[in-house]
């Protein structure tokens, strides 16, 4: 019996094969424990689904009455809700289940509604809670927090927020900046003036969402920000101008064609392409002749004279893009001088070979299934 | 002590077998342990997200879909209209119909009404003729265009639709492949968030066989019903949970799926788009694509993102599996071949110093490693020098990390995306950990070694691959209803 015990076979087998067997066996361990862990996770999952669902339900019934309350209904009945849902929120979960439903529902409704979903926000003391998280060592519970704070529009948190704007997390940084511009009402973007960061595409769309739900008159002159130091927030400043329409902007936006940064007069030549009106052809016509060599801007601007240009004035201005070296560019100048009185009469003068290849951007750019 | 030269040599084979084997194990640990890092960030940080912000916004950039097909006429119908149904704002479909023999472009002119337009196609990269472009009669499908062309393959096909596509970016996908509808929002999310330009993102691709697929869409995942397809379920966790999501972490990707990807446009035609002459285009022009950036200096990334977004289906038999890996084989040598400047060049950073090598050494060189161990094992074993009780523990040990790291795979599959919700799904994964180090492995080791051989003998081509098909399954589903 003496050969299957442990002790005989560790002294029988050499150092290696000790350590060979001792990694097998740590590893099938694990392995087991891996697999243990994968069964118990579908328990629990299971359980915190059943356990949500339940509080879901009891909060979603309350939430919806409270929501629904008109002004005249009685105090009584208020408390007897809040009541009801004090004594379900005495643990973490069901605190973060109640946020979480306030949220939901706080996003579909507004008026009264919206401010009753506010009330039991305060009046059960949950705004602390979002402020704590504001104070958690993870960065997941701190964006939490701010995005519950801007959710409820709790603006009382503006200054902690403002403290998270150069947060080392990107998340973090992100959604303070999402916050900021939503709690501060009437300077929602105050902050931008000193702003050091990073205003990324995915800031801009999702900034760009929240303006959509303020009404455009309030929203600030973007072209503040052209000249500001930080680039980002410059483009970020064309980018909105154009998407608001801040027509006003145009002559500051021919300025910007000439900037050294290419990338930010591409921003300001798109914006142009989208607001300039038939007052400003000339100029652009003008300013044209100098984007020869950066032909995304030449395209921009070639689409654009194709809407406000005067064929008997600006058509001299495209022809010589006919003869650029950058395919793109020529295709736009066909569509717009196609756009204004026709190209053909142009191309006359061009090589035959020349003739041929704008022959057939004419057919293309001319066909309905192309545009 | 004098040692005989045959104690020199096989210590010095022994020693050189066991340092692989501890640096192969070491570089799996630290990247499945990367991987889970990164994972759980990944996670932890969409949860913020909401990506009907992308869905709604006209900040977002435009994507062209460049799908290949050739003879696809059973499924390419439904396969379009699967495109058609993904959720993007601004994007086009680009169909190439690379010199099918069947009626693939006949059923598209019909199903969608085309017409012939001239539209004035640039070979800005070099492409076999294309014989024409259709659009769309009906306002309904303006979003695709259909190009026929002479057969040129993959590659050519994929650079017919870089020179048609007039987008920023672009997604080069398998048409058969099926595209979860949110794909492309969560695609281009790197390339919105990043503060570093993002050149290229890659997907995950998972396993369809058994999958429930209705009208071009998957409605139910299901583990596959056969061990082989299994396998490669098991395989494609363990790669893309475990490999490429920590190559990302380090911007170190060098490959990114032939069937999901999207690409910055300009810098793929700056680089000349898919290489014709090699069977392994995707990680080449991925590679191509990260030295066009280092050697212009311009920052850059290669992201990954881990949410299962496109569903292929497996090779169903061990005949056509052989292929595709022989495919894969003779593609990683291709490639490593062609930029074998890359080997341990510092000017190209952790690309030369680290990813390069680990493809070459880990990647193309394992089942020569292997195989030869296998050869060394039994001439050991004729001439009697073997310690069978050492041959036994060693066995058990790899055979214990290749089941720990199929555990963990699953475990990491477990924790975020939970795609196999039966409970016996989790048996049958079990017990295709448990046999697959001695049932598939080798098989995979072979078909490996088999793709370098057939490549010394100039074989080119990419070998036939048939498939079942999704509608298969879509009428066996209704059947069984």
């Amino acid at each position: 019996m003496k050969y299957f015990t442990l002790t005989y076979l560790i002294q029988a087998f050499s150092e290696e094969v000790n350590i060979l067997l001792s990694i097998s066996v740590i590893l099938l361990l694990l392995s087991i424990a891996l697999v243990l862990f994968i069964l118990i996770s579908r328990l629990v999952k299971s359980y915190h689904l059943k356990k949500e669902e339940k509080f879901k339900q009891l909060f979603r019934e309350i939430i919806y009455g409270i929501s629904v309350q008109e002004k005249n209904r009685s105090d009584q009945e208020s408390d007897l809700a809040l009541t009801e849902l004090n004594k379900n929120i005495h643990s973490v979960f069901g605190q973060q289940v109640l946020i979480d439903e306030l949220i939901h529902v706080r996003k579909n409704v507004v008026g009264t509604s919206a401010d009753n979903i506010y009330a039991v926000y305060l009046n059960l003391e949950l705004h602390k809670n979002s402020l704590k998280k504001l104070k958690s060592i993870s960065w997941v519970t701190k964006a939490r927090g701010i995005r519950e704070l801007a959710e409820m529009d709790y603006s009382n948190a503006i200054l902690q927020i403002e403290q998270l704007l150069s947060a080392p997390q990107q998340t973090i940084r992100e959604e303070s900046i999402l916050a900021l511009i939503r709690l501060s009402k009437n300077n929602s973007f105050n902050f931008i003036n000193d702003y050091k960061g990073e205003i990324t595409p995915w800031i801009e769309i999702n900034i760009h969402k929240h303006l959509l739900t303020l009404d455009a008159r309030k929203l600030p002159n973007f072209s503040l920000w052209f000249n500001h130091s930080n680039r980002s927030v410059r483009s970020f400043s064309i980018k909105m101008t154009r998407l608001f329409r801040q027509i006003e902007s145009v002559p500051d936006l021919l300025l910007l064609l000439s900037e050294a940064d290419k990338d930010i007069a591409l921003l300001a030549a798109d914006a142009i392409c989208d607001m300039a009106g038939q007052e400003y052809a000339t100029p652009l016509a003008e300013i044209l002749s100098n984007t020869w060599d950066y032909d995304q801007i030449s395209i921009r601007l070639m689409n654009t004279m194709a809407s406000i240009g005067d064929p008997d004035i600006h058509s001299k201005f495209l022809t010589p893009f006919l003869s650029h070296p950058d395919y793109e560019v020529r295709l736009a100048t066909v569509r717009a001088l196609e756009q204004l009185n026709g190209t053909e009469q142009h191309i006359q003068v061009l090589e035959k070979d020349k003739q041929v290849a704008i022959q057939q951007m004419i057919a293309h750019v001319n066909n309905t299934f192309l545009n | 002590m004098m040692f005989s030269f045959w104690e020199i040599f096989f210590f010095t084979i022994n020693t050189l077998i066991l340092a692989y084997g501890i640096s192969i194990t070491l570089a799996y640990l630290i990247l499945a342990a990367l991987s889970q890092y990164e994972l759980r960030k990944y996670i932890q940080r969409n949860h913020f997200t909401d990506f009907r912000n992308i869905l709604s916004s006209p900040l977002t950039p435009g994507i062209s879909l460049i799908a290949p097909a050739y003879n696809e006429g059973l499924t390419i119908i439904d396969n379009v209209k699967s495109l058609m149904s993904i959720m993007y704002n601004n994007y086009e479909i680009i169909i190439i119909n690379d010199g099918s023999k069947d009626d693939t472009l006949n059923k598209m002119i019909e199903a969608f009404n085309l017409v012939i337009v001239p539209f004035d196609l640039q070979y800005t990269i070099a492409t076999k003729p294309v014989r024409g472009i259709y659009k769309s009669q009906n306002r309904a499908f303006k979003k695709l265009t259909v190009v026929d062309k002479e057969n040129g393959g993959k590659a050519d096909a994929l650079n017919v639709g870089l020179n048609v596509s007039k987008k920023d970016l672009v997604a080069c996908i398998d048409v058969d492949c099926i595209i979860e509808p949110d794909a492309l929002l969560k695609m281009v999310k790197p390339f919105l968030e990043s503060t570093k330009p993002v050149i290229a993102s890659g997907g995950v691709v998972r396993i369809a066989n058994s999958c429930i697929v209705e009208d071009g869409r998957l409605v139910e995942v299901k583990l596959p019903q056969i061990q082989i397809a299994r396998f490669q379920v098991l395989e494609y966790i363990r790669a893309f949970l475990l490999g490429r999501m920590a190559w990302s972490k380090l911007n170190g990707l060098l490959l990114i799926s032939g069937a999901f990807g999207l690409f910055k446009r300009d810098i793929a035609v700056k680089c000349g788009g898919y290489n014709h002459n090699t069977v392994g285009e995707d990680m080449e022009l991925v590679v191509r694509m990260r030295v066009y950036m280092h050697k212009h200096n311009f920052p850059y990334k290669v992201t990954y993102i881990p949410d299962p977004l496109c569903w292929t289906e497996a090779p169903a038999s061990y005949q056509i599996l052989g292929r595709q890996r022989n495919r894969w084989a003779r593609g990683t040598f291709e490639v490593l071949k062609l930029h074998r400047y890359l080997f341990f060049n510092p000017k190209y950073g952790l690309m030369g110093l680290v990813s390069y090598p680990f493809w070459f050494f880990f990647e193309w060189l394992a089942p020569f490693v292997e195989f030869s161990g296998l050869l060394y094992f039994l001439t050991l074993a004729c001439i009697g020098k073997i310690n069978w009780i050492f041959f036994f523990a060693i066995t058990l040990a790899v055979y214990a990390f290749a089941f720990f790291i199929s555990m963990f795979s699953l475990f990491s599959e477990e924790t975020s995306y939970y795609k196999y919700t039966q409970k016996r799904d989790i048996i049958k994964m079990i017990g295709t950990a448990l046999i697959e180090p001695l049932w598939f492995h080798p098989r995979v080791v072979w078909w490996g070694l088999k793709g370098n051989f057939d490549l010394i003998k100039g074989k080119k081509s990419w070998g036939e691959m048939s498939r079942q098909g999704f509608v298969q399954y879509k009428k066996k589903n209704e059947l069984v209803r």
